[in-house]
């Protein structure tokens, strides 16, 4: 049986036509939207950056090839024009030389600075060593800058370190990761749990 | 100050040097530190700790001073020197250089004083050399409930070398 009988029935032109008609509706609807697929946009984020890695490890390595430095966040947004990576969430580890025990340094947010090769932490800073005899050192404040190139740690803002038997606060401090020194520029007040 | 206290050490100063490695801690400008009623102020403090914490105190001024409150029995203890330490190892503080230590109206006087702190015993010392110190060591001991020696004329005795008192 061929299809010319079925094309002769007056209902199936019909319904041909308003397929057709609705086809052509659905295309010109669809012509003056733009085509850029919506869920790549979403990912880019309003900062637009020109580049950026979702849950990426950033690694820095000094002119001996050992690790230096290890940055993680669950996203980091690159900006060619100013050269300056952003970092939602920052966990990083400072390996120290020697064979120290490593910093860990966590914040809500970090700013590197490829220029200066500086990393600027804001909010909740919290940077935990494994001091002499292993007892922890844990250092918080609002905002910290990190100079990988000096390997030194430092701030304006107030400070508080604890470990298991002190608790000193200040204003203002520097700190030499490699050499573990550290000092504190103003209004120090210490307090030492003795032989606890 | 006493390890054994569950009182803490409070140190307030201008600034602080922290060594992580060595366990050391200077701190420097118009420092103080104080545990309970014991009291220490100097124009630098290095505190040295160890695993089971501090081990030594350093303090410097013009003079350092360090004052022990009074306990039954016992007046208060009101010391100076160039130099404090105290090791507590041996649970003692030496006053060294423009040493004065005042003690129930005792006054003790010499190059290096050491004190017990715990059995509250002042063991002074003339300088070995003479050359810096007077290398004398100068005690004024008031009298006991004596009503014939007028308080002005007290007990005085000018020693060269080392005394002890209680």
């Amino acid at each position: 049986m061929s299809a010319q009988p079925l094309f002769n029935r007056p209902w199936v032109r019909t319904l041909g036509l308003a397929g057709t008609i609705v086809a052509l509706f659905f295309l010109l609807w669809q012509s003056d939207e733009p085509t850029v697929p919506t869920d790549a946009a979403s990912l880019r984020g309003e900062s637009e950056p020109d580049g950026f890695v979702v849950n990426g490890l950033y690694l820095s390595y000094d002119e001996t090839g050992r690790l230096t430095t290890r940055f993680r966040s669950p996203r980091i947004e690159q900006f060619e024009s100013r050269s300056e990576t952003v970092m939602k969430s920052p966990r990083a580890t400072l390996f120290g030389e020697g064979g120290n025990p490593p910093w860990q340094v966590q914040a809500t947010e970090g700013r590197f600075l490829e220029a200066e090769d500086l990393v600027h932490l804001t909010g909740d800073v919290k940077v935990i060593r494994e001091a002499e005899g292993g007892r922890p050192l844990t250092l918080t404040t609002t905002a910290l800058t990190m100079n990988n190139r000096d390997r030194t740690v430092y701030t304006d803002e107030p400070v508080a370190l604890t470990d298991a038997v002190s608790l000193t606060t200040a204003t203002g401090m520097k700190a030499w990761i490699d050499d573990r020194i550290l000092e504190l520029d103003s209004q120090v007040e210490g307090r030492y749990e003795p032989g606890k | 100050f006493d390890m054994e206290s569950d009182q803490p050490i409070r140190v307030n100063a201008d600034s602080a040097r922290l060594d992580d490695g060595q366990g050391i801690a200077t701190y420097t400008g118009d420092v103080e530190m104080t545990q309970g009623q014991t009291n220490l102020t100097a124009d630098k403090v290095v505190l040295y700790r160890d695993e089971s914490g501090v081990s030594r105190i350093e303090a410097t001024g013009q003079p350092a001073h360090y004052r022990q409150p009074a306990t039954e029995g016992q007046g208060e203890t009101d010391a100076r020197a160039l130099t404090i330490t105290w090791s507590a190892a041996e649970n003692r503080v030496t006053f060294e250089r423009e040493a004065v230590i005042e003690q129930d109206g005792n006054l003790f006087r010499g190059d290096v004083i050491h004190y017990d702190s715990a059995e509250r015993v002042v063991t002074a010392e003339g300088a070995a050399d003479a050359g810096e110190g007077s290398g004398r060591v100068e005690m004024v001991i008031q009298p006991r409930n004596r009503t014939s020696n007028s308080p002005s004329n007290p007990d005085r005795q000018d020693t060269d070398g080392s005394s002890q008192s209680q």
